[in-house]
């Protein structure tokens, strides 16, 4: 506070005036105020309240049934003949699927592998196929949907609406630069917001944890930490782009109009589009019409092998004497499996060669794609702030590519130790076909095959593969503010 | 009067920026949405074009009754890009057999996990979402606005009754949306027709009709909403939180919560405990089978003049197809088969029950959910236009329904060419050209081995098939614009009461409302 | 204390919203400035704001050039706007809490808010009222509240008797009076000749961006007001030459 005198000739006497500058503080509490008391804090109160507990109850009452399916497919592999085990495989649920759903309703439950095969179970499902119908509201879809409508009915009239109350005029009659009134609105603006969304996920979060959820196994709780650290900079993001629109038009009608289309553009038809336009630039062949060419292969490769192979089985059987029509793999003589390994063994190198390549060539263009899709994707922050929360529930791509990694490097050692070890004959001739299968004489596969295990990735790993579209998310916030800043500077308050 | 108010009103809105970018961006997602689901169209028609022709080139090789396994399959709905429904999420082919009976599939479906909000951003949906918060948008100070800005004291001063008033607002609300639609839905109709893949019937043009009025009334009844909250709601700002908070309700969580209290009323049992049930019924076959076959072992025989035989297992005379065998192991395999193709198919009737009464639940769930979703009218909406486009759920079952008769139709054609219980479903020789294994061995004595080959002959490759042209077609048979009309006719009803009802209460609210500024 | 030299604005549409205005407030003064719709007051005191940048000329408040320092000049100034709604949700008290903080007033207490209120004439039970359902009248005794209680030397008031009923308008000239026997700087711009002839010290009349007459209180015992102003509007006399002003 200075005081100041004012020397007046006219009236020959000195004014004395206080004057101090005006607070920052000051600025954020009417904003505060002001946003308390208008019917918008009710309306936001009541939706969180609402949707986040119950969408968190809702789907940990799905987690723990897949939890429990998953224990249960356990035990059944568990009390397999150890022959059998490694055949198959199961994959956990991730536990933070109760925050964002991501690829766990489409990502394979399980597999089950045969020599040549990789068969992948069905996804997980909701329970009932209702839900396939009307669909599911889970934390992601409340923030990344519900909140960022709600900050920009926060935000929208907020330069726009004071100019057109003329409140605005009467601020800037003061001593207050300009960007501590934006700050001041920023500020107000975004703990309104965030306060009743700390509450109600609070209140969700007890609730997960009352009714049995391990919030607090294996460091879950951080993950859970950091996504309500993007969530707020996520809604933080979507109120300063209210703030930008709200400064560059003059009228709050128009306002609202240009953040609804933003709305509608960001959060429902990029993250679509991106996909679509991603699969016309990088088209990528289904996995339908991979299998059936990997199917198709393996048939040809195999019927190859079985014309090299009949002259051996012919021969054996002639020597044996057995009937016409009977052919029979002699296990017991070393110079039949020999020769038969000789002859077999390229044919099965090749197909296993041509098998890796076309699913290593089909890996790559989907990642090719998808990448491209992400990237695209990163126009709209809600793509963006989709990722970064799927990633730390371990409910995104890079869950599914680490899956599908597993399950080929699973199917490889099994190649190695125990398919390798077999031996799968089709004989034809003149219309009749033998088939013989089993386990090379001299090549025992191991007492225990390997099990299948799936570990989801550290949180340094979901970190640092998050951490780019995080930054991003800041620097949109930081964008949007500066763009704020810059167009508040030359508003027309009149 | 009312027209002058509707023009007032339509010049207020459209003389603006903000009617500029709502309309441009209306239309091009309109056109973006046409673009991209015509070609999705596209693509799933040519699949099942050549799906189709797979399958009836399947059928044209097959040699023997037993192989007749037929998949028939579902065109995609011509509307489609109109309205997705579940034209995708359902499968798109059905198989039956004698033994296999057709069941509910899930399609290819969404395979974007990302796609957290829409499940798909058809033009209904751009409707359901887009405009009616445009209409939120351009009516929420109608009556609040006027009222803060003077203009409707000064209208009112005037010798004006106030209903003529509101249907002047009405009306001029309704012509600005009503541009957004036509035009958005004129060019995707131009974008779909253009396509060499779809040529609308007149009954097609009906659907069109119908569902652009369906789309109308429905954003109608957002406005008249808005009009309602503009009128009892003094501030501006505090209407529009209102009716968005509303919308949230009303679109996003109704049919959500729609869901959860339906599978919570009317809860259905997990369907691995419907498979295990089945699955036990399948052993409980195969035991059978077994003892069966232990019962009524194999004559003796001599492999050699057996030729082209596969069967399900060997131990079992079950037998598939079997291109030549002596007389007494065709007359094995023929007793076998009456007695376990009879049992097969007693079985996949009584698992068929099983997954029936599943889907039964499963209905009676979906039901209780559909009634509670007609709270929302977002949900109505997209059901009355799911219904005339032919891409709801119903229409599938239907298809389903339609395959699991005509598997009766192919049974009853197979029996009348005795192709079902006799040789001709697994063989095409004859009894009487059939020699005994004694026989044989004497003539192979005889004449040699050459001898024999000549006359069992070289196998089924020289076979030709099966003449089936006179066989009954399956008939993808679609439904007439009547039935359907009928059917959606529950929502068209809702959708119209909650007009009639929010008119009502804009109107004796309106009646009664304080028109001074302050 | 209020200061205008050579102040012009021209838009970018080349209209000349204000010519050349030269005009001086002086402690202890009210200044009225009359004039048509659009005949620049309110560009005028827009430009004593920085609402917007003169295009040549220069405003002073306190000696301080407002395009050069704007934040420092507007320590000096309050401002009463025409048509103002304020925050509806906050009671009286809290809008003028919140606008004295604003201007550099901390730590002044509830009856510090209450008596000026009175002073300017406000009815007790409006005091904890929201300001949304207060009358047209009521709002502009509270802006004039929010320009008391910044106690800045200089004054800017933009029509403010316009809406006003005869006794509250009275109310409000007495207030004036009470300002400027404080020794304020008043600038007022008005429709109302009555009430400009019953305070001004100075009064200057407006014409198309250009000020046209320039009278004091003594010159307009001798001049019928509203004759002159009349006339002006009317575009009969041309503008006054400063020597003819002298004489």
């Amino acid at each position: 506070m200075v005081k100041a005198d004012i020397r007046s000739p006219e009236l020959n006497q000195t004014l004395r005036v206080a004057i101090g500058p005006a607070s920052f503080l000051t600025l954020l509490q009417k904003e505060i105020l002001d946003l308390v008391l208008s019917i918008r804090f009710l309306v936001l109160l009541m939706l969180c309240a609402l949707l986040i507990p119950l969408s968190l109850y809702v789907n940990s009452q799905t987690y723990e049934r897949w939890l429990a399916d998953y224990n249960e497919q356990l035990k059944i592999e568990s009390t397999l003949r150890s022959s059998r085990s490694g055949w198959s495989g199961t994959r956990p649920p991730s536990p933070l699927a109760v925050f964002a759903n991501g690829v766990e309703t489409s990502l394979p439950k399980g597999f089950s592998i045969q020599p040549n095969q990789i068969q992948m179970d069905k996804p997980r499902s909701y329970g009932d196929p209702i839900y396939e119908i009307f669909g599911r509201i889970d934390f992601l879809f409340v923030v990344q949907a519900v909140l960022s409508l709600i900050a920009f009915l926060f935000a929208f009239d907020s330069i726009s609406g004071e100019k057109e109350m003329g409140t605005l005029r009467l601020c800037l009659a003061n001593a207050v630069p300009r960007y501590k009134i934006l700050l001041g609105k920023f500020a107000g603006g975004m703990l309104i917001l965030v306060v009743p969304f700390l509450i109600a996920t609070g209140i969700g979060l007890i609730v997960l944890t009352a009714t049995g959820y391990p919030l607090f196994d294996h460091n879950l709780w951080t993950k859970v930490l950091l996504m309500v650290v993007a969530s707020i900079v996520y809604i933080s993001t979507f109120y300063v782009l209210g703030m930008v629109i709200s400064s560059l038009t003059h009228q709050s009608k128009t306002t609202l109009i240009v953040l609804m289309l933003i709305w509608v553009v960001f959060v429902l038809a990029v993250p679509r589009l991106s996909i679509i336009v991603a699969g016309m630039i990088r088209p990528v062949e289904s996995d339908a019409v991979i299998a059936l060419r990997k199917k198709l292969l393996v048939e040809h490769i195999q019927q190859e092998k079985g014309r090299a192979l009949k002259d051996l089985y012919f021969a054996k059987a002639r020597q044996k004497g057995l009937a016409e029509g009977a052919l029979t793999f002699d296990a017991n003589d070393p110079e039949f499996v020999r020769r038969r390994n000789e002859i077999a063994k390229p044919f099965e190198a090749r197909m296993r060669d041509e098998l890796a390549k076309i699913d290593e060539d089909h890996q790559r263009k989907k990642q090719r794609q998808l990448h491209l899709a992400r990237n695209i994707a990163r126009i709209s922050p809600a793509s963006v702030f989709a990722y970064v929360m799927t990633d730390m529930a371990d409910t995104g791509e890079t869950v599914k590519v680490r899956f599908f990694d597993a399950v080929r490097r699973h199917y490889a050692r099994m190649d190695r130790l125990v398919f390798s070890r077999m031996y799968q004959d089709l004989i034809t001739d003149e219309g009749h076909s033998w088939g013989f299968g089993g386990t090379l004489p001299g090549e025992e596969p191991p007492e225990k095959p390997p099990r299948f295990a799936f570990r989801f990735p550290e949180i340094s790993e979901s970190l640092a593969h998050s951490l780019p579209d995080v930054a991003l998310l800041v620097i949109y916030a930081l964008l949007f503010f500066i763009v704020a800043h810059v167009a508040f500077i030359g508003y027309d308050v009149r | 009067m009312i027209w002058t108010i509707a023009r007032k009103q339509l010049l207020i809105n459209v003389m603006t920026q903000k009617f500029v970018i709502g309309f441009v961006l209306c239309q091009l997602l309109f056109l973006l949405s046409a673009v991209i689901l015509t070609r999705d169209y596209e693509e799933r028609r040519a699949s099942y074009s050549a799906a189709a022709s797979q399958h009836a080139r399947q059928l044209r090789q097959i040699k023997v009754y037993s192989q007749l396994t037929i998949t028939v399959d579902r065109p995609p709905a011509q509307l489609s890009p109109l309205c997705e429904g579940f034209d995708k999420r359902l499968a798109s082919e059905a198989t039956l057999s004698y033994t296999r009976i057709p069941e509910i599939s899930m399609g290819q479906g969404e395979k974007n996990p990302l796609m957290v909000v829409l499940k798909s951003f058809d033009l209904v949906a751009i409707v359901q979402i887009v405009l009616s918060l445009l209409a939120l948008f351009f009516a929420y100070d109608v009556v609040s606005g006027e009222r803060e800005q003077g203009t409707l004291a000064l209208t009112l001063s005037h010798a004006l009754p106030r209903h003529k008033m509101l249907m002047g607002q009405y009306l001029g609300g309704m012509m600005t949306l009503l541009p957004m639609v036509l035009v958005g839905m004129i060019l995707a109709l131009f974008v779909m027709i253009s396509s060499s893949s779809i040529a609308f019937s007149s009954q097609d043009w009906m659907r069109i009709g119908l569902i652009v009025a369906i789309s109308l009334i429905y954003l109608s009844t957002f406005h008249l909403l808005a009009i309602l909250v503009s009128t009892i709601v003094k501030r501006s700002a505090t209407s529009l939180t209102v009716l968005l908070f509303c919308w949230i309700v009303l679109v996003v969580l109704f049919p959500h919560a729609s869901a959860y209290l339906a599978h919570h009323i009317r809860p259905v049992e997990a369907k691995a405990m419907v498979d295990a049930r089945a699955r036990n019924l399948r052993s409980e076959m195969w035991q059978r089978l077994w003892s069966y076959a232990k019962k009524h072992p194999p004559p003796p025989h001599r492999w050699e003049f057996i030729k082209g035989r596969s069967v399900y297992t060997g131990d079992i005379p079950y037998p598939i197809m079997i291109y030549y065998a002596p007389r007494e192991i065709m007359l094995w395999e023929l007793e076998g088969l009456k007695y376990c193709l009879r049992l097969d198919m007693e079985y996949a009737e009584r698992i068929h029950d099983l997954y029936r009464s599943y889907e039964r639940t499963l209905l009676r769930q979906a039901d209780l959910a559909k009634m509670v979703a007609r709270l929302s009218p977002a949900w109505v909406y997209t059901q009355a236009a799911s219904i005339l486009a032919g891409t709801d759920a119903d229409h599938y079952l239907r298809f389903l329904e339609r395959a699991r008769r005509y598997r009766h139709v192919v049974i009853d054609y197979v029996e009348s060419k005795d192709g079902l219980f006799s040789l001709a479903y697994f063989t095409r020789r004859n009894m009487n050209e059939l020699l005994t294994t004694a026989e044989l061995e004497a003539l192979r004595k005889s004449r040699g081995r050459r001898a024999i080959d000549d006359l069992i002959g070289r196998g089924w490759d020289e076979v030709p098939p099966l003449d089936l042209r006179d066989m009954p077609t399956f008939d993808p048979v679609s439904e007439t614009i009547d039935a359907q009309i009928k059917r959606a006719l529950p929502e068209l009803g809702i959708l119209i009461f909650l007009n009639l009802v929010l008119f009502l209460l804009s109107h004796v609210a309106f009646l009664r409302a304080d028109v001074r500024a302050d | 204390m209020i200061e205008a030299i050579n102040l012009t604005k021209r838009y970018e549409d080349g209209v000349l919203a204000l010519d050349s205005l030269n005009l001086k407030v002086n402690p202890g003064e009210i200044y009225c400035l009359l004039g048509a719709n659009g005949a620049g007051k309110t560009t005028t005191i827009n430009l004593f704001l920085n609402f917007i940048p003169p295009t040549s000329g220069t405003p002073l408040i306190n000696g301080i050039d407002v395009t050069r320092d704007p934040l420092e000049a507007k320590k000096y100034v309050a401002y009463l706007s025409e048509n103002v709604m304020l925050y509806g949700n906050f009671t009286a008290r809290q809008n003028l809490d919140f606008f004295a903080k604003l201007g550099g007033k901390k730590n002044l207490k509830k009856e510090d808010y209450y008596m000026v209120m009175r002073e300017v004439g406000l009815p007790e039970r409006a005091f904890e009222q929201r300001v949304k359902e207060f009358s047209k009248g009521m709002r502009q005794k509270l802006g004039i509240a929010i320009c008391m209680i910044k106690d800045a030397p200089a004054l800017l008031l933009d029509e403010p008797t316009a809406g006003l009923d005869p006794a509250s308008a009275a109310e409000f000239i007495e207030t004036l009076k009470e300002l400027r026997r404080r020794g304020k700087a008043i600038l007022m711009s008005t429709h109302d000749i009555f009430r400009a002839k019953e305070i001004a010290d100075r009064v200057g009349i407006m014409k198309e961006g250009r000020k046209v007459m320039e009278r004091t209180r003594e010159e307009l015992e001798y001049e019928n007001l509203e004759r002159l102003y009349l006339d002006y509007m009317r575009g009969g006399l041309g503008p006054e030459s400063e020597e003819r002003r002298a004489s």
